[in-house]
């Protein structure tokens, strides 16, 4: 008995000895000192911007706010491209409708916070790369980070501010956040400063990374030089500097490896973006990331978990000549299911299937957000702003060339002594909108070349439609047909979670 | 600090191996039993300073050999005094052990000890067991709604197996959970069966809280578990069956003809303000109206719940025994939903002798829960009366690509939960191992273990023909695996002395608490038909998983004194070290002392015929609150997703090296009244301060994070806490009893400087925090109403003025969620052997954010939305000069975006309960060699008398749930309960 007793007061008390560590770290996460240490922790956070592109907000399993979703939506439905079958209670239906845009909206704060989450990311992995061993893989994923941060901040400054002009370069463009450990409130800096931002690391990214490609990271999934020097292209272009988006168009045409699809390999070519000869940088997804009802070609595609709600829209289809001979012709109308449009209350829906189609799923594709067809474009457009109306031609026809099937493409070619310096640019817009339609450039265009958005058609679009065409067309004074852009009320407003905890943060008229 | 621990962990040992340390004369007895003179079988003799023991036999008859007459035996029984006896020249002694009536009948069980309630200096509130059985519940918390005054019980869900959120004397955090910590039988956390309740001990402010440290913000329920009563064996039966339905509360949803006329609202021309019929005729064809489904009536259903209980207990020589078994099985009212549990619990304690016991109790626990899909229960709502759910041979029939349907998503629940399951099984075992040993007269040790494991599975399946928005064609399967197992040790000196009139006890001691949490999960898509296993998913296959461990190292320490059993004195002190945070901030120390005078206890009072008790009690302390999760104190890369299938981290919060512990000073004071020992009052007011708020802040996104955990500002929270119970009429046959309780809370926020924090969930609704302010104050646009002249929307700008801009409105603060006022009432009736009693519950004072209205009550911003019926007092625009609070369909703008448009009262005022209980003649019980038989009839949540217009006023008020406390959305509705119960004893 009194044994007994004693064994067990001695257990207990060796219970009671048996010290806790009380350092617990979690086991799915690296912490900033592990990350430093661990060998996937530069090319982990570099990979994971990529993955925010792609994935819901950390503690959302599902919903309608990711990335990429917000990127084509926000700027796609706002422009001339696609008509509204449906007032949704998605709040997507603010890009179609210009006076319901309230900064409480979830696809604007959602987009925001995800576009400074990359940045963050980005300027982690600078960091990181900075103190890290130099070589080819490290400069490399440092070019990369660099090049992610200027994505994100350019795509924030196409949404959320006024498009550059020398004449309104003071006015508020975005936040701009130059390292990890600048996060407290801040002032937007001027269009000015922000496109500076935008170019310098750019210029860094191209700086650093080779045009020899690691092979670990020699994959259309991956931002390459040839993708910083295409996106240079791009906003050289939008900053009307065109002499400079003019040369790193020639770059990426003359020394990247990049090949425009054939007009026969142009249909097959968005479902299989990943391994295009024609695609600069995509967004790679696998089969688990299909986001099916949330995806992107859900609203704009009948399929299985696709919502069709939303079409090609009139003025679109007959800028690619819908009813005529080109519907044949033009390769570029096989993503647009024309013989079969359906309607939904009073709009016709025309389904677009750019977003569909990767290992045959209907809610699968690796969206495509630099591509050779675009540097062409862009240097066209730089041309046609120079006045070089012949160089702007040949570029043009480049891509009609390789977008048409006809007998004798004669006919269907740009010819230079159409245009005069004042209409050539319109050949250029038309070109560019029918190559790059959904695939959020649009909106821009218009803004960029002053042009007004002419929506006269039916859809919800429309303020006041219900579901029930009057007529054939609205009338073009119906609220919502058309929008000037030359007034700042179009704007999509800062979201509200900024500023009402970033007071030094100025909000949008 | 581990060194001065591992120290006084040696001394605890070395004193504790101490203690342990024998003529032949041979003597005969007996012992019995002062209250029956009956014998007592297995009293303990011992004789003192040996280990020299017998036990009595079955008739009290016991036979010892001791060496001399100087020797003194020790008799002794569990719940009885001991006595001591002198050998001398007896050889035959024949003793009457006195029952310990103190230890029966007050003995308020504290956790880590038990007091007296005479001792008590702080504000405790026990229920027992007997009062809480009115309610048939599978928890605790239904059970206390009402009873407790300072206590909120709120039903979030009306969901099989759902469990309430409890709140004691208001809300101290913003985001942390805050829900009480749960000690069960003396042991932190543990799991039981509502069933093997003996009774309740609600400890609401620090003086008894601060013992239980950083887990006590809450307050702690210290629940204990039946024992057997001394010398009995006793069996318990107790069965009950009935019915439940759901409560919509006011929400009744259109029927066809209903919404068919008020679509035509939505061709009102937006100028002119006149109807085009033509339009509408066109495109709501008068046919639509030949179709009326009332999705509500055809997804919830009349269902049967079933409660069955069977208990023993009794005592054997050195043992005492409880086992208590219990099944319970709810069905939903919502289609396809159930719970199924069986507890099964075996408490025992054996007494090596008087001064050693050893304790045993294992609980086992199992449940199986059909669940539910929370967008079906939203369909429910939503779906239109022009869809049909049935097809031709009455089978729920696929919405999916049949362009006929109406109901936006397309989407037929019924057909979508007959195609699903939402299945999860949970087993949870409890060991508790309690040793106590008397070292000394006035030193004893107790060490108390417990092991617990629980481990679930749970299941979620689509099959490929299911109504979904994601899994229609392929089917998804998810099967999630959780495994939880940990340990608690508390190992603690007691003492006990007694001086003439002082009288000192307490404890001290140390414990150590360790949890490992581990989940893996599996899931897939590409589901074959007929099939609903993992591995039969071909694609999009994902695994989940990442274990956790958290570790709380504490000591533990606790005087209390007394003089003349009138004056008290209390005081605590415990050091709590938890893994959650930072080393520097690892470490915090909880105090409190507590006092009380027993003014009828002294002279002048004591045979006073009026005042029967009279206790003033004021106390102080400190308590804390850690629990926000592992390491978020630490920057973060989470390697849980994957680019292209190569492995990426992403950044999931910032570094906190500051964050530390939310703690709260609280003060009591209280006064307990006993009139005529027919009234007794207990009155507390509480002053309580939590600072270092833990706050999920909203951080500018722009610096690449929306929230962080950060500490900021502090919350008062001042309170009554007042209830009164009377005995209104007492006769041998008739007897009336009321119980009144009611507690006032104010809450206000300090020390935010000029911050102003806001909270926003993803839809933009805001609640917002500043000094002065109050905890989860609304933000939002100010909607003024509607415009007479063309039925758009007005709101309130900045200066005051009127304006059609929603984005031009100003935002103005618009009450909060957390309750001014509430309590309950309780009156019981009893004539002869039939009882009745009836029980409300209310509650005032708070705001409610009926976000459920932006889908049903949306002036027809989406037309494929069902809409429920106007509330009496609703009017919607048709013409102008028209006072309206409803737009025109056509300029209703914004109406449904965030705004105080649907922030409601949330007041209301709930009959909980009414049972009428018939117990059977003792005389025909008797003759069936039985104890008792009773037989009741109880309904539950009979009506709700409120103005909210929602599902129900009941909102979860748990940041954990929903991100914003007082949220609406849409509800498992709750139940109204209809049972029939009967109890034998023998």
């Amino acid at each position: 008995m009194k044994k007994i007793l004693i064994y067990l007061t001695i257990l207990t008390g060796a219970l009671m000895l048996t010290e806790c560590e009380l350092d617990v770290v979690p086991s799915d996460a690296l912490t900033s000192e592990q990350i430093k240490q661990s060998p996937d922790g530069l090319i982990g956070l570099v990979n994971g911007c990529y993955a925010i592109f792609k994935d819901y907000p950390s503690g959302e399993s599902g919903g309608n706010n990711w990335y990429l979703r917000q990127y084509f939506q926000l700027s796609d439905f706002s422009s001339d491209d696609i008509a509204c079958g449906y007032k949704t209670e998605d709040d997507l239906i603010i890009a179609f409708r210009y006076n319901d845009r309230a900064a409480e909206k979830s696809n604007l704060n959602s987009f925001w916070a995800q576009s400074y989450k990359v940045i963050y990311g980005a300027n982690v992995a600078i960091n990181l790369a900075e103190q890290a061993e130099e070589n080819d893989l490290t400069s490399q994923l440092m070019g990369e980070a660099y090049f992610l941060r200027a994505f994100a901040t350019f795509n924030l400054v196409r949404l959320y501010a006024v498009p550059y002009s020398s004449a309104n370069q003071g006015n508020p463009g975005v936040i701009i956040r130059e390292s990890s450990s600048d996060g407290q409130p801040k002032a937007r800096a001027t269009l000015e400063e922000t496109y500076n931002y935008i170019i310098s690391s750019l210029k860094m990214a191209t700086s650093v990374m080779s045009e020899e490609i690691p092979p670990e990271r020699d994959l259309k999934g991956f931002a390459s030089k040839y993708a910083a020097w295409a996106l240079l292209s791009r906003v050289y272009l939008y900053k009307e500097d065109y002499a400079n988006s003019i040369a790193y168009a020639d770059s990426v045409i003359d020394y990247g490896n990049f090949e425009l699809e054939s007009a026969e390999s142009f249909p097959s070519y968005f479902a299989n973006a990943k391994t295009s000869d024609e695609t600069i940088w995509c967004i790679p997804f696998i089969t688990v990331d299909d986001k099916k009802s949330g995806s992107i070609a859900s609203m704009i595609y009948n399929g299985e978990s696709c919502w069709g709600e939303e079409g090609a829209s009139p003025s679109i289809l007959e800028d690619m000549g819908l009813g005529t001979e080109m519907q044949d012709i033009d390769q570029r109308w096989n993503y647009i299911n024309a013989d079969e449009p359906d309607e939904k209350n009073g709009v016709p829906l025309y389904f677009i299937s750019k977003f569909s189609g990767q290992d045959n799923v209907p809610t699968l594709s690796s969206p495509v957000m630099l591509r050779l067809a675009e540097v062409y474009l862009n240097r066209a457009e730089a041309y046609a702003k120079q006045i070089n109306i012949s160089a702007a031609v040949e570029d043009l026809n480049a891509i009609v060339e390789n977008r048409l099937i006809a007998d004798d493409l004669t006919p269907y070619l740009y010819d230079e002594s159409e245009y005069t310096p004042e209409t050539i640019i319109d050949a250029v817009l038309k070109e560019r909108r029918i190559e790059l339609a959904f695939e959020g450039h649009r909106v821009f265009d218009l803004l960029r070349n002053n042009k007004s958005l002419n929506r006269v058609y039916w859809g919800f679009h429309l303020d006041n439609y219900n579901g029930v065409p009057d007529t054939e067309e609205p009338e073009s004074t119906e609220a919502g047909a058309i929008i000037d852009f030359n007034q700042d009320t179009y704007l999509y407003p800062i979201p509200d979670s900024e500023i009402s905890t970033n007071n030094l943060c100025v909000q949008n008229n | 600090m581990k060194d001065k621990l591992r120290r006084i962990c040696l001394l605890l040992m070395l004193i504790s191996t101490y203690a342990y340390a024998s003529a032949q004369i041979t003597i005969n007895g007996n012992v019995s039993s002062a209250d029956d003179k009956q014998p007592l079988a297995g009293a303990n003799i011992t004789v003192k300073g040996t280990t020299n023991g017998v036990v009595t036999d079955l008739s009290g008859n016991f036979t010892i050999q001791v060496d001399s007459q100087e020797d003194i035996l020790v008799f002794s029984y569990v719940g009885y005094n001991s006595e001591e006896v002198t050998v001398g020249v007896q050889t035959n002694i024949k003793l009457v052990l006195v029952p310990n009536v103190e230890s029966l009948d007050e003995i308020i069980v504290m956790g880590y000890n038990s007091k007296t309630r005479n001792e008590i200096t702080s504000a405790v509130t026990v229920v027992s067991g007997d009062k809480l059985k009115d309610v048939t519940a599978n928890n605790i918390g239904t059970m206390l709604q009402g009873k407790v005054a300072g206590i909120e019980v709120v039903d979030a869900s009306g969901a099989p197996g759902s469990q309430p959120d409890i709140r004691i004397r208001g809300i101290s955090s913003f985001s942390a959970p805050q829900g009480p910590l749960y000690v069960v039988d003396g042991i932190i956390g543990g799991s039981f069966d509502p069933n093997d309740v003996e009774s309740i001990t609600v400890l609401k402010d620090a003086g008894a809280t601060a013992l239980y440290g950083s887990q006590a913000n809450g307050g702690v329920i210290i629940v204990q578990t039946k024992t057997a009563q001394f010398g009995k064996n006793k069996f318990e039966l107790r069965a009950t069956s009935g019915i439940r339905t759901a409560d919509h509360g006011h929400v009744r949803m259109m029927d066809s003809e209903t919404l068919y006329k008020y679509h035509r609202e939505y061709f009102r021309d937006p100028t002119y303000f006149v109807v085009d019929d033509r339009k509408f005729l066109a495109v709501r064809p008068e046919s639509l109206k030949e179709i009326n489904t009332d999705w509500l009536a055809e997804t919830f259903k009349t269902a049967p719940v079933h409660n069955y209980y069977l208990a023993s207990s009794g005592t054997s020589g050195k043992l005492r025994y409880y086992i208590g078994g219990t099944y319970y099985n709810e069905t939903g009212t919502f289609i396809n939903t159930d719970y199924n549990r069986i507890n099964a619990r075996a408490n025992t304690t054996y007494s090596f002798t008087d001064k050693v016991s050893l304790t045993n109790n294992i609980n086992l626990n199992g449940s199986k829960t059909n669940g539910y899909e929370y967008m079906h229960i939203y369909y429910s709502y939503v779906n239109m009366p022009w869809d049909n759910p049935y097809d031709s041979d009455g089978e729920a029939r696929s919405y999916k690509n049949d362009e006929t349907i109406w109901s936006k998503d397309k989407i037929n629940p019924i057909q979508a939960a007959e195609n699903s399951e939402f299945l999860s099984k949970d087993f949870s075992v409890d060991y508790d191992l309690v040793l106590n040993v008397e070292l000394l007269s006035w030193l004893s040790f107790s060490s108390t273990n417990r092991l617990s494991l629980y481990t679930g599975s749970s299941k979620t399946f689509y099959s490929k023909k299911a109504d979904d928005l994601s899994y229609t064609g392929t089917g998804y399967i998810n099967v999630t695996d959780n495994l939880n197992y940990g340990g608690i040790s508390t190992n603690l000196l007691k003492f006990n002395f007694k001086i003439s009139d002082h009288r000192i006890n307490g404890l001290a001691g140390f414990e150590t608490q360790k949890e490992n949490m581990e989940f893996n999960s599996t899931s897939g898509t590409g589901i074959p038909e007929g099939l609903s296993a993992p591995s039969v998913a071909s694609s999009q296959i994902e695994i989940d998983g990442a274990p956790s461990t958290s570790i709380l190292q504490s000591f533990i320490s606790q005087a209390n004194y007394n003089f003349r059993e009138t004056y008290f004195l209390t005081g605590s002190f415990r050091i709590d070290q938890s893994s959650a945070f930072n080393p520097d901030n690892r470490t915090a120390y909880f105090p409190s002392v507590s006092a009380a005078w027993l003014v009828s206890n002294e002279g002048f009072l004591k045979d006073n015929k009026i005042i029967n008790n009279l206790k003033v009690k004021a106390s102080w302390g400190k308590t804390g609150m850690k629990d926000i999760g592992p390491s978020m104190y630490l920057e973060q890369f989470k390697y849980t997703t994957q680019i292209d299938g190569q492995s990426a981290a992403v950044p999931f919060q910032m570094a906190n090296d500051n964050l530390t512990w939310e703690q709260t000073t609280q003060m009591n004071a209280g006064i307990e009244l006993g009139i005529l020992s027919r009234v007794t009052l207990n009155a507390d007011f509480y002053n309580n301060n939590t600072e270092n708020l833990l706050v999920y802040k909203d951080l500018p996104p722009s610096g690449g994070f929306r929230k962080q955990w950060q500490n900021i500002g502090q919350v008062n929270n001042k309170g009554i806490d007042l209830s009164i119970s009377t005995t209104n009429i007492a006769t041998s046959k008739f007897t009336w009893t009321t119980d009144f309780t009611l507690g006032v809370n104010e809450n206000k926020l300090e020390g935010f400087g000029n911050d102003t924090i806001t909270n926003a969930n993803s839809y933009g609704i805001v609640q917002i925090y500043h000094s002065g302010g109050t905890l989860y104050s609304w933000y939002a646009k100010e909607f003024h109403g509607i415009d007479e002249n063309d039925g758009s929307v007005l709101w309130v700008a900045e200066d005051g003025s009127l304006t059609k801009d929603y984005n031009s409105a100003r935002k103005i603060e618009y009450g909060s969620p957390v309750p001014k006022l509430q309590g309950g009432i309780s009156t019981e009736v009893r004539y002869r052997s039939v009882s009745l009693k009836a029980a409300v519950s209310y509650l005032t004072g708070n705001k409610i954010y009926n976000y459920f209205r932006r889908y049903v009550d949306h002036d027809l911003q989406d037309v494929k939305f069902n809409v429920m019926e106007p509330m009496s007092d609703w009017r919607i625009w048709q013409k102008p000069g028209d006072a309206a609070d409803h737009p025109l369909p056509q300029n209703a703008r914004n109406s449904y975006d965030p705004s105080t448009r649907y922030i409601e009262d949330g007041s209301y005022l709930k009959i909980r309960n009414i049972t009428l209980t018939y117990s059977l003649p003792a005389k025909l019980v008797n003759n069936l060699h039985l104890s008792a038989i009773n037989i009741s009839l109880s309904a539950d949540n009979l009506y709700t008398f409120t103005r909210f217009s929602g599902q129900d006023p009941e909102v979860s008020i748990n940041p954990a749930n929903v991100g914003l406390p007082g949220y609406a959305e849409f509800k498992y509705p709750n139940n109204r309960q209809f049972l029939a119960s009967l109890n034998v004893t023998f």
